[in-house]
């Protein structure tokens, strides 16, 4: 257990120094939700405040998503990844240690804008402890379900394009820049059923203290999205081992 | 008696309908220096994985150090290295990077991992690419370190996968050299490779394998008993002798690059013949020697013998 632990750690500070500095990690991690940030900032500085869970839960989304994707285009393109099935560690702890490489990406990329972000709009967090458990809980469930939707692309070169398929339309139907309330009947239901909806919701709570579903049900659902994606991608791991 | 550290019985992997190895059964023992040769798509590397766990094996049994490899497959891990056809190190990390993360994964840390990048980067005079990135390597210095890298936790068997593709003749010298000091330092070596006298001159036991069965397993001065010894000629031009021009000539022979051998010749009447094709081909000949059943030729015959037989 001790060494299954230890591998787990060193295969995400493995991926951190091969891929963090990539051009595909920090232009969809980074960039890019900097990007949306900006934007909105610049067009509406009234009413920007009140995007600022949506944009902050954007930028986990695509900072942990990018990261792993990145990390499994890179492995399986070259063939590296095969490399993870001679050590000395589970299938289980290949998928846990690749998603805290990007879990921590997401947490790390996704703080330092919450900090830039807040320094010049001079708003007041609500609750800082729940600002810091929806960035934990959300980074753990979107890294662990991009991981999964990298592995299950055929041609690993496609990794990254196909997250982007799903990637941008939940953008548009998770609260971001709509409120879900104002989404039409058909439109809601793929809005409830997108992780990304949930951690909005925390985000807001924390932030702003105003929240369109319980903030319970929301830590339930972005918890069982990390479990179910995190077992799914263990057994992509090993179907991919044949 | 030396321990049996492999033992695979009836060992067979169906991809779907295919099966890519058929009942296969192996025994390695330790301190052997083996050889596994066969054409491509006879089922060598799947075999190698099913052996080394990175397959699942469709039936049969794989027993490694005495144990069964899919009970105790992290155990087994620990014990061997392995040296696949692709690249097995990450192209973004530095040479001490990637060799560092492999240690670790293995359990060895601090300065043991340090002592140990450095001592195998001496040895193949690599000191000065520490600190390059794998992506810029040349071809020959990524399968050193990929070889290396799979010794860095010094297992008890290696199994290479053609570990010298791509190396000039020089560094394969080097990398010849270095896996018998290993395999005199009683670590058992698994080795396949397309090049068939590096089988020969360093495996002690052998086993060929033709569409997914062993049809030879053995000493490999043994496998030379299985034949009656051919004469062969071999005649070195100085250019390439081209083959329909040789088939006017010569009934029984094979040319590889500027060689020409001729099986089964009388010598007196081929040396007339070979003056001939000289001649009318204007290619020099620049030397001639007798020879016996080489390691190529004795795989040559047992697969056509199997193919025939099937």
């Amino acid at each position: 257990m001790k060494s299954e632990i230890r591998n787990i750690l060193h295969l995400a500070l493995k991926d951190v120094r091969a891929y963090y500095f990539k051009p595909a990690t920090i232009s969809w991690g980074i960039l890019f939700p900097l990007v949306f940030v900006l934007i909105f900032s610049l067009k509406n500085p009234a009413g920007f405040p009140s995007m600022l869970g949506g944009l902050f839960t954007m930028a986990i989304f695509f900072g942990t998503t990018s990261m792993t994707a990145t990390s499994i285009m890179l492995e399986r393109k070259t063939g590296v990844f095969n490399v993870y099935y001679t050590f000395p560690i589970s299938y289980c702890g290949i998928v846990l240690g690749k998603i805290l490489a990007g879990f921590l990406f997401g947490i790390f990329t996704t703080l330092s804008i919450c900090a830039i972000t807040l320094f010049f709009v001079k708003i007041r967090i609500f609750n800082a402890g729940l600002l810091i458990l929806w960035v934990i809980l959300s980074s753990f469930a979107f890294s662990s379900f991009g991981l999964f939707l990298s592995l299950i692309v055929k041609e690993a070169y496609d990794a990254m394009t196909y997250m982007n398929l799903i990637r941008l339309p939940l953008i548009f139907v998770s609260g971001i820049f709509l409120p879900v309330s104002s989404l039409t009947p058909t439109l809601k239901i793929f809005a409830y059923l997108s992780p990304m909806t949930y951690s909005v919701n925390l985000a807001e709570a924390s932030i702003l203290n105003r929240h369109f579903i319980g903030v319970s049900i929301s830590f339930i659902v972005l918890a069982t999205v990390g479990v179910l994606f995190t077992a799914l991608a263990a057994v992509r791991v090993e179907k991919l081992r044949d | 008696m030396r321990e049996t550290i492999i033992r695979a019985e009836n060992v067979t992997k169906n991809y779907g309908g295919l099966t890519a190895v058929d009942g296969v059964d192996i025994s390695i023992h330790g301190g052997d220096f083996f050889g596994f040769l066969g054409p491509n798509g006879a089922g060598k590397t799947t075999t190698i994985k099913m052996l080394t766990g990175l397959t699942n094996i469709s039936s049969g049994q794989v027993t490694v150090f005495g144990k069964q490899l899919n009970k105790n497959l992290n155990y087994i891990k620990k014990r061997i290295g392995i040296t696949g056809e692709s690249t097995n190190l990450f192209p973004d990390l530095t040479v001490k990077d990637n060799l560092k993360f492999k240690a670790k994964m293995f359990g060895v840390r601090g300065k043991e991992a340090e002592k140990r990048i450095k001592n195998y980067l001496s040895e193949f005079n690599l000191n000065s690419k520490t600190n390059t990135k794998y992506l810029f390597l040349s071809k020959g210095q990524k399968r050193i370190i990929s070889i290396l890298s799979s010794l860095i936790h010094k297992p008890d068997i290696i199994f290479l996968d053609e570990p010298t593709i791509g190396l000039d003749i020089k560094a394969r010298g080097i990398v010849y050299g270095f896996l018998r000091r290993l395999n005199g330092k009683g670590v058992t070596v698994f080795l396949t490779s397309h090049y068939f006298e590096e089988i020969e001159l360093l495996c002690s036991n052998l086993a060929v394998i033709n569409k997914g069965r062993i049809i030879y397993s053995g000493k490999m001065e043994e496998i030379k008993k299985l034949f009656p010894s051919d004469k062969i000629l071999a005649v070195r031009f100085d250019g390439k002798p081209v083959e329909f021009e040789a088939q006017r000539y010569f009934e029984n022979f094979r040319i590889s690059g500027n060689f020409l051998y001729l099986r089964n010749a009388e010598v007196s009447g081929a040396l007339e013949k070979i003056s001939k094709f000289s001649k009318e081909t204007k290619l020099k000949v620049i030397e001639v020697n007798t020879e016996g059943n080489k390691l190529e030729d004795l795989f040559v015959k047992l697969i056509k013998k199997d193919d025939r037989e099937k």
